[in-house]
């Protein structure tokens, strides 16, 4: 898997793909043998409650993936019967490729991160000096104004 | 030396065993299917990190906020969670 992780963010450049391992935290031998083999963080789901697979069930059973979006959506998941195989990677690949591009509020120059260069791109869309965006109506009144820059400095501290 | 090297190799396995233990705490948490959204309260719950690679280290805890941009202050991830232990 951490090999797909590098091959989705420098062949397909899906650089904000994130993969994690959950392993569960009583069965130090397998998760030893995790840590020699994978570059992956290995997430531990607490023993006995076991909330991760409990919360995606039943998609959270061994050896299946569970796809989120940017915002916490469940998209999907896929069972990996050995490794993982090329129609496994299509699976993936389709759903990212439809997901990766969802447009982000406040997200004004297009990077899918928000941070002070957003801010300086809304400000000037405010002062006229840009093109408005429909992202940078994060309040979503319907007009870009002060109230939007404080919106997304606020979700910039948040 | 060879005894002050054991005990650093029984130090760090040590140190290993202790990031994937767990607090065992009671967790009210909600249940999803596809095209559900965690709540946000459910984002955040804590869980330790066992293997650290990535941006985590070993010890550090993990939550699903961490890649929600609304919630870490912008950096939107689209997250692949594979389940890796034999349940």
């Amino acid at each position: 898997m951490s090999n797909f992780q590098d091959e989705l963010r420098n062949e397909d450049g899906y650089e904000n793909v994130v993969i994690i391992a959950v392993g569960q935290s009583n069965i130090s031998g397998f998760n030893n043998s995790f840590c020699s083999n994978s570059n992956l963080p290995l997430v531990m789901d607490q023993y006995p409650a076991l909330p991760i697979r409990d919360q995606f069930s039943p998609y959270g059973q061994h050896k299946q993936i569970v796809i989120l979006d940017y915002d916490g959506n469940l998209l999907g998941s896929i069972t990996l019967s050995n490794g993982l195989s090329t129609t496994a990677k299509n699976y993936i690949r389709n759903m990212i490729s439809e997901n990766y591009e969802q447009v982000i509020l406040g997200d004004v120059n297009g990077d899918t991160i928000l941070n002070v260069q957003d801010i300086i791109l809304l400000v000037n869309i405010v002062l006229g000096n840009q093109t408005e965006s429909d992202v940078a109506d994060l309040n979503t009144d319907g007009s870009i104004n002060v109230l939007d820059i404080i919106e997304l400095v606020n979700l910039i501290l948040s | 030396m060879k005894i002050l090297s054991l005990l650093l190799l029984i130090a760090s396995l040590i140190a290993q065993e202790n990031s994937c233990v767990s607090d065992n705490s009671v967790i009210n948490r909600s249940y999803y299917s596809v095209g559900d959204t965690l709540s946000i309260e459910d984002q955040a719950i804590l869980f330790p990190v066992c293997n650290g690679s990535d941006n985590y280290l070993t010890g550090d805890s993990f939550s699903f906020s961490d890649f929600n941009g609304s919630q870490n202050g912008g950096d939107y991830k689209i997250t692949l969670i594979s389940m890796n232990a034999t349940w």
